[in-house]
């Protein structure tokens, strides 16, 4: 797969930020102790400053570019914005 | 695991050439749950979720997709046990992306027409390239269906665009024996 795709074979660098995204897109209870604790839970998966700072924003596009996958980055906002706002699902 | 059928898909798969694997443990997320939410009857019956890895590379080809399909389907065919194959992604869409709110619905409803046309094994041909660049990664799951139905024209129950997305039902209709 060429460079220009959109899903691209994820660096080993960013493996901690992916696996951290996958937590946030599927296990309730870690959503559950990022938004009690954002700094704590990301420092519990290896996440280094620079990536909590992008996560902490949502910023799509820092983080894809440290390698995220993007559907994770995604589905990691959405689930995070259905825990903010219930009700938001119907829209996205 | 639990039932004959997902036993004899992964045993046989392997014997005739196609390398899979198997989890006790892989929760099964809206992929499986909402497709199943419509058409499970009741009461309901065993399932045998299949994964076939459309998002993360390096994905398989569709050509290799489309060779497992053929596989499964001679699997099942074999089988004493009456089942529906059910395939479930996306049409046009690129989740997480600048694309995400501009489908290519134009070549959504090629492919549909190709589907009515029962020329299926034509996307066989398609590279992951062109999936990507389309928005239709996730026509791997329609693609090994496609194997395994073979040149049988598709009944398209719908197509509805939505401001990210291309949604379709489309049925195989099969002879049953």
């Amino acid at each position: 797969m060429s460079e220009g795709a959109h899903y691209r074979f994820p660096p080993s660098e960013a493996y901690p930020l992916n696996r951290c995204l996958y937590a946030l897109k599927s296990d309730p209870a870690f959503i559950e102790r990022f938004l009690a604790d954002p700094v704590a839970a990301t420092l519990e998966m290896g996440l280094t400053e620079g990536e909590r700072a992008d996560l902490r924003r949502m910023d799509r596009d820092a983080l894809v570019a440290r390698g995220a996958h993007p559907y994770l980055v995604f589905m990691a906002g959405l689930r995070l914005k259905i825990a903010a706002e219930p009700g938001t699902l119907e829209y996205f | 695991m639990t039932h004959p059928l997902a036993r004899a898909v992964v045993e046989q798969g392997i014997e005739r050439g196609f390398d899979l694997l198997y989890t006790q443990d892989a929760k099964l997320d809206y992929a499986f749950y909402v497709p199943l939410h419509f058409v499970m009857p009741e009461p309901a019956r065993p399932i045998v979720p299949l994964h076939v890895n459309v998002y993360l590379p390096p994905q398989p080809t569709p050509a290799r997709c489309h060779a497992w399909g053929a596989a499964l389907g001679e699997i099942l065919r074999a089988r004493p046990e009456r089942v529906a194959l059910i395939a479930s992604g996306g049409m046009s869409h690129f989740p997480g992306t600048d694309r995400y709110a501009s489908p290519e619905f134009d070549y959504d409803r090629a492919l549909l027409d190709l589907l009515r046309d029962g020329r299926g094994r034509d996307l066989a041909r398609v590279t992951g390239e062109e999936l990507d660049k389309r928005g239709n990664i996730e026509l791997r799951t329609w693609i090994t269906l496609l194997g395994a139905v073979g040149d049988v024209r598709a009944d398209v129950y719908c197509y509805e665009p939505s401001w990210h997305h291309g949604n379709a039902v489309v049925e195989w209709p099969l002879e049953t024996a």
